[in-house]
């Protein structure tokens, strides 16, 4: 009787829950996979969008290369936001997307290193000193910001190789908090991120020439069921508003 | 925001715990009362989960669960639905883990089960199915409580396996661990913190829901 008392309970828990849990019902929200550099600014996009449509939006962050590759696994996201464009032109390659791209927003790396230290690093040859020990950079097998990074070393000329002491966190934000926590002495991010670190000193001294251009790019999976929906978030990105606030988290427009 | 994750994580580890009662219950049995030379086998992979890095369980899951394997297939043909990526993902790879667990509490629940009493009901004339309901299943009914409990706070904590099977997606498959994982990657030290506090919150409670099952159940067992 007590098991049948137990059972009858925990039959009411699991309905409660249920109901409380699938009542936001699929077809007026949609799924965003979006790049981990884009966290906090879309969280501001997301209130400012709700405020004006019926269509509720729900995120993934991740690492965008990682993100691209679920959904070639078959999860259902109708909008990736990807930083930078290898990701989209995997998912292009396996035929998942709907053809239009939007290239929401640029970005660039910058260098940071502890206020400490500030007086010991001038220019970008000066990571070769003794004083920098480790070098923070986003792993380039999961976050393009790591591609850009070593990218913009590899073509600066350096006269001894840096690559021992480079140190790789899963993805941008990882290698700004190894900087901040003082696990490494300077870290190459980009500097939306490196504006949310108030204690480090940010450096302008990579030269935009060393690297590829950073685009976000927005793109709809051909699958999505709410293809209007997706698209209509897509040119949102693109408006005035939008544009504000990724402004204001320091993003720049192509 | 915290509640929602909350309540997923509830969701996901009370399907995986009642998904998994039937399964540990006979296999459970099994173990304990038929001694065959099968048992080896079976008990090694009832415990393999346990002993493997759940990472490692979410990839196999990966690939059988897939839109392209046969089960991925057949849940499209059934309930229209992928497996992958869902909140249902999250609690088959919540339920793998955690079997070993449960199986074992269970196991230990049935043996303590004074044998002579089963005998005495088969000598009454009660078939195996009704011993099992009438005197095995009541007797050993906190150890298997305590099976439940434990494998449900297993399921609760699941990350390895989950995160591989089902992604981190808000309100869908984000659970606790997920959600503090995917918070530790963004730099976001105060949340983290604040869904820790939960997360020891919960496990206390529960340890002691257990601890509690398990005292009583051992009271119980010296009266008799």
């Amino acid at each position: 009787m007590k098991f049948a008392r137990n059972l009858s309970i925990l039959t009411v828990i699991i309905t409660t829950l249920f109901s409380i849990t699938c009542s936001n019902g699929d077809t007026d929200t949609i799924l965003i996979f979006a790049a981990a550099s884009l966290n906090d600014a879309l969280q501001e996009i997301k209130v400012a969008y709700q405020s004006e449509h019926e269509t509720k939006l729900t995120f993934s962050f991740g690492g965008s290369q990682n993100l691209a590759r679920q959904i070639s696994l078959g999860a259902k996201a109708d909008v990736i936001l990807s930083a930078g464009s290898s990701p989209i032109e995997f998912l292009d390659s396996r035929q998942l997307l709907d053809g239009r791209k939007y290239n929401v927003l640029t970005n660039e790396l910058v260098v940071v290193v502890r206020s400490s230290i500030k007086d010991q690093i001038n220019t970008l040859e000066d990571l070769e000193t003794s004083n920098i020990k480790r070098i923070a950079i986003a792993d380039p097998e999961t976050s393009p910001a790591g591609i850009y990074a070593l990218q913009a070393l590899d073509n600066m000329d350096f006269n001894h190789d840096l690559s021992s002491k480079i140190v790789k966190g899963e993805n941008v934000r990882i290698a700004l908090t190894y900087v901040q926590r003082g696990n490494a002495d300077a870290g190459l991010v980009y500097r939306t991120d490196a504006a949310l670190a108030r204690n480090l000193l940010v450096l302008d001294i990579i030269p935009l020439n060393v690297y590829d251009q950073i685009l976000y790019i927005a793109a709809v999976q051909k699958s999505s069921h709410n293809l209007d929906q997706a698209i209509g978030f897509c040119e949102f990105l693109l408006t005035e508003k939008a544009r504000t606030i990724f402004d204001n988290h320091g993003f720049s427009f192509p | 925001m915290y509640l929602e994750i909350l309540l997923l994580s509830f969701q996901v580890s009370i399907i995986a715990t009642l998904m998994n009662i039937i399964p540990a219950l006979s296999v459970g049995w099994l173990l304990v009362k038929r001694k065959t030379p099968l048992n080896f086998v079976l008990d090694l992979l009832v415990s393999l989960p346990l002993a493997l890095p759940p990472v490692i369980i979410g990839f196999f899951l990966l690939i059988i669960l897939s839109n392209s394997s046969p089960l991925g297939q057949l849940s499209q043909i059934i309930f229209g639905k992928d497996i992958v990526f869902t909140w249902f993902a999250a609690a088959i790879a919540s339920s793998v883990v955690s079997f070993p667990l449960m199986v074992r509490s269970v196991m230990v629940g049935i043996a303590d089960v004074d044998v002579r009493l089963e005998q005495c009901a088969r000598i009454l004339g009660a078939g195996a199915w009704r011993v099992f309901f009438t005197i095995t299943l009541p007797l050993a009914y906190r150890g298997i409580l305590a099976g439940l409990l434990i494998g449900f706070v297993r399921a609760f904590s699941e990350f390895g396996a989950t995160v591989v099977v089902a992604g981190s997606i808000s309100g869908s498959t984000e659970t606790l661990p997920v959600a503090i994982y995917g918070r530790i990657l963004t730099g976001k030290d105060g949340e983290v913190f604040e869904l820790i506090g939960i997360s020891i919150l919960f496990a206390v409670i529960t340890l002691l829901i257990h601890n509690w099952l398990m005292n009583k159940y051992n009271y119980g067992f010296d009266r008799n």
